[in-house]
């Protein structure tokens, strides 16, 4: 019985974490694309910079604020989404690039 | 001999004139006093995570200006932004310790105090190119004391790429009152 409850723990965390995906955002054209995400909590926001010029991804929004410093083209920066709600990730060069993300 | 000569009175006049703006963003900058006590008397209105840096950088403003900004008047003449890091707590790894919300640890005392403040006619003395309206910057350590090599050009230069007149030179302030906006 003790073998089987621990084997069904295993099978329910593997599940958990097998849920949990990486979104691809690319930085191209001084635009993010996509721009709006609906991910889940546990996924990762994956920045490519795919554009001719630096980025600075950052999130101003209270409550989740983040900068993971800046992305130079060809490089990439990981966002873990550990925090369910809404909020915004803008560019601290380009004022226009701008990405809605709601985490449920 | 003359082409020679040009080219050193356009480096000369080019050096005077680094020289001459780095003085005036030094002297906006000594327009510019601590809060003491910021951290009571004034408004949390932002945490930024910095894994980079691994610090923690909490943002701070004076709360008249708040309260003026929040009934949707335009940032007052007077705003004081504080910008004030702490060191981020480190596992074993020598990486940040997260809490259950994925949120870094601030840990210990402040290490470094930047402000951003509105004076009215404060902009007049830049030259265009190191101008952010009427917006000086300021560095401080944490006893309050003025640091003595402060690259002010830096924060110009960043802060000029919010210079829409809904963001007025601010990062999170202004997204912060989009957010927080009375009514």
């Amino acid at each position: 019985m003790r073998i089987f409850a621990f084997a069904l723990a295993v099978l329910i965390l593997a599940a958990g974490s097998a849920g949990a995906k990486e979104i691809q955002v690319t930085m191209k054209g001084m635009k993010y694309n996509p721009d709006k995400i609906l991910a889940k909590r546990g996924d990762v926001l994956v920045l490519v910079n795919d554009d001719t010029v630096a980025h600075d991804a950052f999130i101003p929004t209270f409550g989740f604020g983040l900068n993971p410093g800046g992305i130079k083209p060809g490089e990439t920066k990981r966002i873990a989404l550990a925090k369910r709600g809404h909020f915004v990730v803008e560019c601290v060069f380009h004022d226009t690039m701008k990405i809605n993300v709601t985490v449920q | 001999m003359r082409k020679l000569k040009l080219a050193l009175a356009v480096i000369g006049i080019g050096a005077l004139t680094l020289t001459v703006a780095a003085g005036t963003l030094q002297a906006g900058a000594d327009r510019i006093s601590f809060p003491t006590d910021f951290e009571h008397k004034y408004s949390l209105y932002g945490v930024i995570d910095r894994p980079d840096l691994k610090i923690v950088r909490f943002f701070y403003v004076d709360k008249p200006s708040l309260k003026a900004a929040k009934a949707g008047k335009p940032m007052p003449y007077g705003t004081t932004l504080v910008m004030a890091d702490k060191k981020a707590k480190l596992g074993p790894d020598g990486q940040p310790v997260l809490d259950k919300d994925g949120r870094m640890i601030a840990e210990g005392g402040w290490i470094k105090v930047q402000l951003q403040k509105k004076g009215k006619g404060w902009g007049d003395d830049h030259p265009a190119n190191m101008k952010n309206g009427d917006w000086e910057y300021a560095s401080f350590n944490p006893d309050g004391s003025r640091i003595a090599d402060q690259k002010y050009d830096i924060c110009f230069g960043c802060h000029n790429n919010r210079q829409s007149s809904s963001e007025d030179f601010t990062f999170l302030f202004a997204p912060y009152l989009r957010d927080h906006k009375k009514g």
